[in-house]
């Protein structure tokens, strides 16, 4: 699509125009559930802080000024969504009863070797450990492929303090799984 | 390893977590249920009002004591929040304030809104916002000064936070040169988080008067609002330690008042994106921050005492509650097999009348601290304990939810039973139940959005 066409979209689908609206999420909702997915780790609190992402979307594209940032607009709002839920499961979490406790899965849930192993496993509390922006930060970088061009634009930072953020979060994942 | 394996093994963890999450979809139907899901969040707020006046209403029937001296109480004749300037109070007495305890406040209070400009209430822990304008920030922080797009200051934002403090702290700045957090601790006293706001975030502040809030001392200062250079945080989070934990914008043109109630400090900042949005919102502000009444004195009896019961009232007067009953109260001690808890308990036990089958998941919303219990199909569970309330309200809009499907057939009845502690200050709360998803009823497509109660703490009527 052309950069004219999908401005003329967003401006559709911020006046109101469902059918515009529900093309924005034809073209961008399978990238941000990747997002939620990434930042979340599960599919179903994905799912939700993305229809809420959408929610929020249909109300506040209005104050979207750059038309031509619509995809990147839309993935923070996502990520946003997603970090807010890992707040609030994270703040539940606290008051969970040892009788749901006990139903979480056995370290290593699935240990054959279709499943995750036990440096993957390690790989993956460290992932759930880090601030979730970093989370989101690295989703955007290895899933979506930002590039740190891109991802400058995206988080507000020059590309010298994307890559020297990356290069931090990658540090402390490896010390993390050194010490594992 | 080197950089590259540990990028490609992370790049394969989390695009298999992308994977997972990625499902086949409708557009149209996602796209429905979210414009869908926003109008309810708009009309949602209009129950709020609703709830207000139906809590009104009943209160003045018959009350409790205190329920109603806390209501009665407002508006409130109480000293002018120097030194924001008077003005005329704009207060609607039609909007009546909702008694509420903010979950870390160190007693409730209770308010009343403005009825022009329509303010906007959020809720995190121990900070309540108010504010003018939509809620469409995605990153929804108690302000809505932003723009989420661009981050500039929105022009016409401006709101009220009040905002209990339990080991506060700031970011130093400059910040360290070394690699140790920059995250200060600060004094809570009045005085001293503002000498440290100056002294350790080199926060802009103006001379520190004497001033009062519901009749009680408060310091009052004023803030330039200007953003601090380098790396320095443009904010003071109110506990606990983590970057996402609720914080006091001090990059905002405000006023702030800086009280202490039983021990805990309490801060009311009037904000606005300009010195001339400050100086058009003070009046207005002011007359509402001059309504904040806080009261019951922290440490003293609950309302509830054992034997009492509990009466709800229907939020919306015009909900179709044929299918919704509450049927019995009762309190208990030791509610858990096995449990040393000696705390005294009561539990409200809802039944659902189902006259039609239905496939649901619903939703539950209730105070923080609460325990929700349900019953579908099998046995009684706990389903969860539940915390904060990453939205709560008066009454909550959001709340801690719990989702539970409910899968019922003509002529059944499915129960839910919600457990309070009695303890603290509980008065009058929230409690919702949402109907979420499609029914495959044909005869009813629709549930109501929302069933919800304003659960009051006095006799039973």
């Amino acid at each position: 699509m052309s950069p004219d066409g999908a401005s003329s979209v967003v401006a559709r689908a911020a006046s109101g125009d469902r059918f515009a609206f529900t093309e924005l999420v034809a073209t961008h909702h399978a990238d941000m559930l990747g997002l939620a997915g990434a930042i979340l780790g599960d599919p179903d609190a994905a799912r939700d802080a993305v229809q809420l992402a959408w929610q929020r979307a249909w109300t506040g594209l209005s104050a979207l000024r750059d038309e031509s940032r619509v995809r990147s607009w839309l993935l923070s709002v996502a990520g946003n969504e997603a970090r807010r839920a890992v707040r609030g499961s994270r703040r539940s979490a606290g008051f969970l009863s040892a009788d749901v406790l006990i139903d979480l899965p056995a370290f290593p849930p699935h240990a054959d070797s279709d499943n995750l192993g036990y440096e993957d496993f390690a790989l993956e509390q460290a992932l759930d450990r880090l601030d979730p922006r970093d989370r989101e930060l690295l989703s955007l970088r290895y899933v979506l492929g930002f590039s740190s061009v891109e991802l400058s634009a995206h988080c507000g930072l020059s590309p010298e303090g994307i890559r020297s953020r990356l290069k931090r979060v990658l540090d402390r994942l490896r010390e993390e799984l050194t010490h594992e | 390893m080197n950089d590259q394996q540990l990028e490609a093994r992370i790049t394969r963890l989390l695009r298999r977590r992308a994977e997972e999450a990625s499902e086949s979809f409708d557009a149209d139907v996602v796209a429905a249920s979210a414009i869908r899901g926003a109008a309810q969040a708009s009309r949602r707020r209009w129950r709020q009002v609703i709830a207000t006046a139906a809590l009104a209403a009943s209160l003045a029937l018959a009350v409790p004591l205190v329920v109603r001296e806390a209501v009665g109480d407002t508006p409130k004749a109480t000293p002018a929040a120097t030194p924001l300037a008077s003005g005329a109070p704009s207060a609607s007495p039609s909007a009546l304030p909702a008694p509420v305890m903010g979950n870390g406040f160190p007693r409730p209070f209770t308010y009343q809104l403005p009825a022009d400009p329509v303010m906007n209430t959020w809720v995190r822990g121990p900070m309540w916002a108010f504010y003018v304008g939509d809620s469409a920030g995605p990153e929804s922080n108690g302000y809505e000064a932003w723009d989420t797009s661009s981050g500039e200051l929105l022009p016409d934002a401006r709101g009220v936070v009040v905002a209990a403090l339990d080991s506060p702290w700031i970011h130093e700045c400059p910040p360290p040169e070394s690699e140790r957090p920059n995250r200060v601790r600060v004094r809570d006293d009045p005085a001293g988080l503002l000498e440290d706001l100056e002294a350790i975030n080199r926060t802009e502040i103006s001379a520190v008067t004497e001033s009062s809030v519901d009749g009680g001392p408060a310091l009052a200062a004023s803030l330039a609002g200007t953003p601090p250079g380098g790396d320095c945080g443009g904010d003071f989070h109110l506990g606990g330690y983590s970057s996402g934990s609720p914080f006091v914008a001090l990059t905002l043109p405000s006023d702030l008042l800086v009280f202490d109630v039983d021990g805990k400090t309490v801060v009311v900042q009037v904000w606005a994106t300009s010195e001339e949005g400050l100086a058009a919102w003070r009046p207005t502000a002011t007359a509402f921050v001059d309504t904040i009444h806080f009261t019951q004195p922290s440490g003293s009896d609950s309302l509830l005492n054992s034997g009492d019961t509990v009466r709800f009232v229907a939020a919306d007067a015009d909900g179709p509650w044929a299918d919704v009953t509450v049927t019995r109260t009762e309190d208990y001690e030791n509610p858990e097999p096995g449990s040393d808890d000696a705390a005294r308990y009561i539990e409200f036990e809802i039944t659902f009348n189902i006259s039609r089958d239905r496939t649901r998941q619903a939703s539950w919303a209730a105070q923080p601290d609460w325990t929700i219990f349900g019953e579908s199909g099998g046995g009684i569970e706990k389903i969860r304990g539940i915390g904060w309330g990453e939205q709560s309200g008066p009454p909550m809009r959001h709340g801690p939810t719990l989702e539970r499907p409910i899968d019922a057939r003509g002529g059944d009845t499915v129960h839910g039973f919600i457990r309070a502690p009695i303890s603290g200050s509980f008065q009058t709360t929230w409690l919702s139940f949402t109907p979420r998803s499609e029914t495959t009823d044909p005869v009813d497509p629709e549930w109501p959005d929302e069933y919800s109660w304003i659960i009051d703490g006095g006799p039973e009527q």
